[in-house]
């Protein structure tokens, strides 16, 4: 063991390449806010986004907006990347406060 | 803007991983407890309404932390560790650089000895890879070749292999879905020979350097440099996966005696060149044994394996407008089909036509993969799917899984002594047969022969 030669490694993986964004944003009221809805169209998102909806108004907040899923897309479909591009755009068309994105599963 | 996002509980460590990956930690994940497609319309109100809503309310006020922590790497291919074999080993498990198997350990020697098969500069990017979006570069090849114990000369094919799963098109970000599929690198060209690759008997075991090393270097490379990981890592969310696939190399003298084009050459290289393709495999067939004098004697049980490996699963190629399965073919088998006057085309059409499963089959296994059934009718409608995928509203009706004849890979290789075939489903839009071409010294040779390892 004593006699064991030591070895040098280099380190295998890439240099990282994203920065950090730091958002300090969030929704502490939601009242009057408009809240996009964007989904992969998989694991009953849609049927979680009416029930959210629900859940928002039975609590008062019933002028909250909602952007519906279809308005972006499928981020999952087979035109994943052309509709992921665009949210930016479209939550900005629609002045979107606050985004729920799912399903992740 | 604040974002909000909903997770089942399997998903929550990977959806850490990714937005620390993608630098956006303060996303807020709100977590749907259980696995979504086993719950009943009724506990998966509950869990919305007393799991999920009240996380995403949470969210909607939590405070957002000042501090945020920045950890410092190491500078890409500096050394990183000291010790003896052993300590090497047991510091690879740690840092989860390995695939649990013992490592050569990367020293800058032999590091170098790799870099000296190419002329390019070892920091080039070839692409930056996901979840980690970290830079691949020539350098991480050459180091992640040698842990996987690659010969130095193999670095050129390395290389291509890293190239073709940085392209976009090859939508590497989807290599840790749930489908577990692994990539397979295939080798067809002169270098085959030269390098010792296996052809025959045995084609897809571990046993040869070239194809068992090539094919666990992509693997390594995967975990290393685009951040893949099995647990405790969270990135690589193959429910259970399989090991990787060895190099699959082809036999290029059995194609040309038919008079057949290379699989290169169908990839759209010349004949001369050595080429590398990678494609994602998400399910192989059984052994397909066929014999007879037609090439539809041999067609018939190779159109039911290319039909049933994949089986409901194809639904996927429809939905994401995409498909590269791989025909791995006995030279014997293909010579019984050539001998019919059959072509690789012909192949190709037949299966085309012939691939077909009952849209009911189809439409019912949506609810187990997704949570929820779909219909053809419906994918028409959005245009997801081609019109012919609802001419009608027959459940039985016989819908093509195959989207395209030309998207059929067909590769000779396997024991030629031996009637037997092999399909391998790829993984629709992930992972699609994605080729280079393999750049070598003018030298190469020359250097192949100095290592007296080739047959330059």
């Amino acid at each position: 063991m004593g006699d064991e030669q030591l070895l040098e490694v280099v380190w295998p993986m890439g240099r990282a390449t994203k920065g950090r964004i730091v958002s300090k944003e969030r929704l502490p009221d939601p009242r009057g806010k408009t809240i996009a809805f964007i989904w992969d169209y998989v694991f009953r998102g849609n049927e979680m986004f009416e029930i959210i909806k629900d859940e928002l108004h039975s609590r008062g907040y019933d002028d909250v907006t909602f952007i519906d899923f279809d308005v972006f897309g499928d981020t999952h479909g087979a035109d994943e990347r052309a509709v992921v591009e665009d949210i930016p755009n479209k939550l900005l068309k629609y002045r979107a406060d606050a985004a729920i994105v799912g399903v992740g599963a | 803007m604040p974002a909000f996002s909903i997770v089942s509980t399997g998903f929550m460590r990977q959806a850490e991983a990714t937005r620390k990956a993608m630098g956006i930690p303060h996303v807020w994940i709100a977590e749907y407890p259980g696995v979504i497609p086993n719950d009943s319309d009724e506990i998966f109100e509950r869990k919305i309404r007393e799991d999920v809503f009240p996380s995403l309310l949470e969210g909607f006020a939590a405070p957002v932390d000042d501090v945020v922590d920045v950890e410092v790497e190491p500078v890409p291919g500096s050394v990183a560790f000291h010790g003896t074999f052993d300590q090497v080993q047991d510091h690879v498990v740690e840092q989860l650089w390995g695939d649990g198997l013992p490592v050569v350990p990367p020293t800058p020697q032999r590091v170098e000895k790799f870099l000296a098969f190419t002329d390019r500069d070892p920091d080039e990017v070839l692409g930056i890879l996901h979840p980690e979006l970290r830079e691949a570069t020539i350098r991480t090849v050459a180091i992640n070749g040698v842990m996987a114990g690659c010969r130095p000369e193999y670095l050129p094919i390395l290389v291509a292999v890293a190239e073709a799963i940085a392209d976009p098109h090859f939508r590497l970000e989807d290599a840790g879905s749930t489908p577990g599929w692994e990539p397979l690198v295939i080798v067809s060209g002169p270098l085959v020979g030269q390098l010792d690759f296996n052809t025959e008997g045995g084609l897809m075991r571990v046993g040869r350097r070239a194809n068992a090393t090539v094919g666990r270097f992509l693997r390594l490379f995967m975990r290393n440099v685009a951040g893949f990981r099995v647990p405790p890592g969270g990135t690589d969310k193959g429910s259970i996966g399989y090991s990787f696939n060895v190099a699959l190399a082809e036999n290029e003298a059995a194609v040309r005696e038919l008079g057949w084009t290379t699989f290169g050459q169908d990839r759209g290289f010349d004949p001369e060149d050595t080429v590398v393709t990678v494609q994602s495999v998400v399910g192989i067939s059984p052994p397909i044994y066929s014999g007879g004098s037609t090439a539809l004697e041999h067609l018939e049980y190779i159109t039911y394996y290319a039909t049933h490996t994949p089986g409901p699963w194809a639904y996927t190629n429809i939905k994401y407008g995409q498909a590269t399965p791989l025909l791995v073919m006995s030279p014997s088998v293909a010579s019984g089909i050539a001998d019919d006057g059959w072509s690789k085309d012909d192949i190709r059409q037949h299966l085309f036509e012939n691939v077909r499963l009952p849209a009911r089959l189809l439409e019912r296994y949506g609810r187990h993969v997704e949570g929820a059934e779909f219909t053809f009718a419906d994918y028409v409608a959005r245009k997801v799917a081609d019109p012919l995928y609802a001419e009608s509203d027959d459940p039985d009706r016989l819908l093509p899984l195959l989207l395209a004849p030309g998207h059929t890979g067909i590769v000779l290789a396997g024991d030629p002594g031996r009637n037997q075939c092999r399909w391998y489903a790829n993984n629709h839009e992930q992972g699609p047969a994605t080729s280079r071409l393999v750049r070598l010294l003018p030298d190469y040779s020359d250097r192949l022969d100095a290592t007296g390892n080739g047959d330059g």
